[in-house]
């Protein structure tokens, strides 16, 4: 199925809900975030859209607000579906798809504990890479550490030969 | 104290196997619960591997990034960087000569075979038997050797570049490549007589650890595991990227799902790697090996996902682009990863034995789950 059927279906279903196509250069699909779990649950359960595989969900930070991706796939009849909600930064919260699709357990694990997105009814929404008495979310990108030092900016790379000499 | 008697009383025991245990393969710690030998829950604890590469990826340019790829999965750090230049390719819209795309399958295919050569012993080694091990890391050196000549590397490559791949083939290289698939299609079958049918081996695996098909999907299980439970997928036949369609190979499948299928599907899967080798060496096309793109890359505004099939399943990589020279965004996406998740449901109930062929069979690498 192409993209423009598969939201064609998405949108008798949700008639409710307004899906929209993200710009140029993406194939996303923005939805709001409340109703994740519903449309998930359909993209699963429906024979047609038969999307039996969620590949990942990351989240992006983009300042202003943290965008959620979703990536789904279907094995049977080979077509890709990627949606995307935005959410607050200041107290995000996401209902989460672990139980539709228990591979977004770890996956939002990994939001959550990288991002600081609190993913409601989760079965167990602990950090995963970071040590459990870690303060902060390392892949915000206003994450601050003393151990985290800034790239000298400039005009162009420094290039030095083999004894460490700059070139002019 | 009192919680640790009402554990006594119930006769379980929380045992801490890992971050250094010999058959947990790099940092894992699982933390299981046991009745005697049965486990009553198993909980991994993973991260000691984090270096935040994802982090790190956003400070680089994209072709600084490639070799920081290499330590995402450093059994098979070709396919690796495959996956981040792949994913870079399709967001820049760069087209790879056609000799580049060739020599990507050789590497990548030679990489397959030293991965599962790994997983092979150490696999074998988890469940006692020490001999094969020798038997795999010697044929593996062959294969070490070979991406020597194409790189000077041993085990972190960074072979690949955005556009193509760094240098070419060394004259010594095709014959070389000839002489071990000549000698590994003879060296398979001894494998075979020397594992395969042994008693105490068959103890272990067969019948034993599960994987049910759809369990397999919603745990996000791809690769050799997922073929393992009868899923007939595999994305160098059903998502072609590169110069896969070019060439004939079969996709083994099991329908059974236990360690024994998990092992039969990655032995098979060597020996169709051969052919693919084969066929590549024999059709390589001349020509450039890297298109004309400038060391200052910039890449439009966009983002894309780019999968290809990694020796552990899916690797992918999804890429946010802002414009410029660095990517906005970078996820990588892994087998080992998900695959991991599925592993405290189908080791539940089972003896602690069994948890250890479990996950030898599974083949999960600690970099690639922690990154």
């Amino acid at each position: 199925m192409k993209r423009d059927e598969i939201l064609a279906k998405l949108a008798a279903k949700f008639p409710q809900v307004v899906f929209r196509l993200s710009q140029e250069n993406s194939d996303g699909v923005y939805l709001p975030s409340g109703i994740i779990p519903q449309v998930a649950e359909f993209l699963k359960n429906d024979p047609e859209l038969a999307f039996d595989l969620m590949n990942y969900m990351t989240a992006i930070d983009y300042i202003s607000e943290f965008e959620l991706v979703y990536h789904f796939s279907s094995l049977l009849a080979k077509h890709h579906l990627v949606l995307k909600t935005q959410v607050d930064r200041k107290s995000p919260q996401v209902p989460t798809l672990a139980l539709i699709y228990p591979t977004a357990d770890w996956f939002e694990r990994e939001v959550y504990d990288l991002f600081g997105v609190e993913f409601t009814d989760h079965p167990d929404l602990t950090r995963i890479m970071m040590p459990d008495d870690w303060a902060g979310h390392p892949m915000r990108k206003d994450y601050a550490h003393e151990n985290l030092i800034p790239l000298p900016t400039g005009s162009g790379p420094v290039i030095a030969d083999h004894t460490g000499h700059k070139a002019d | 104290m009192e919680k640790n008697l009402e554990q006594l009383e119930k006769h379980e025991l929380i045992v801490n196997m890992g971050p250094q245990h010999p058959s947990t393969h790099g940092v894992l710690r699982l933390v299981v619960t046991l009745d005697g030998e049965r486990v009553l829950n198993c909980r991994p604890v993973v991260g000691y591997l984090h270096r935040a590469l994802e982090k790190i990826a956003e400070n680089r340019t994209y072709h600084q990034f490639i070799p920081l790829t290499d330590r995402v999965d450093y059994c098979a750090s070709m396919n690796a960087n495959w996956a981040w230049v792949g994913a870079v390719e399709k967001l820049a819209d760069i087209q790879v000569p056609p000799r580049a795309e060739y020599l990507r399958v050789i590497v990548g295919e030679l990489n397959r075979i030293a991965s599962h050569l790994v997983w092979w012993a150490t696999f074998l080694l988890d469940l006692g038997a020490v001999t094969p091990f020798n038997y795999a890391f010697r044929d593996r050196e062959m294969i070490l050797d070979l991406f020597e000549m194409v790189c000077g590397a041993r085990l972190l490559y960074s072979y690949m570049r955005v556009g193509g791949v760094s240098r070419d083939l060394p004259d010594e290289f095709i014959p070389a490549a000839r002489n071990f698939i000549k000698h590994f299609r003879k060296m398979l079958p001894e494998y075979h007589a020397l594992v395969s049918g042994n008693v105490i081996f068959q103890e272990r695996v067969v019948n034993k650890g599960f994987l049910p098909e759809q369990l397999a999907l919603d745990y996000g299980v791809t690769g050799p595991n997922l073929r393992a439970s009868g899923v007939d997928w595999d994305l160098r036949r059903d998502e072609p990227y590169s110069a896969y369609p070019q060439f004939e190979f079969k996709v083994p499948v099991s329908e059974k799902g236990d360690c024994m299928a998990r092992y039969d599907v990655r032995m098979i899967e060597m020996e169709e790697s051969l052919k693919i080798v084969e066929q590549a060496l024999n059709k390589l096309p001349g020509g450039k090996i890297i298109a004309d793109i400038p060391l200052k890359l910039e890449v439009p505004k966009g983002e894309t996902y780019f999968r290809s099939e990694a020796p552990r399943g899916e690797m992918g990589v999804y890429l946010v682009s802002e414009g410029g020279q660095k990517p906005y965004r970078a996820k990588i996406r892994t087998g080992s990863f998900s695959n991991l998740s599925v592993f405290p449901v189908m080791v539940k109930g089972l003896l602690l034995q069994d948890l250890v062929a479990i996950s030898g069979s599974m083949d999960f690498i600690l970099p690639e789950i922690d990154r």
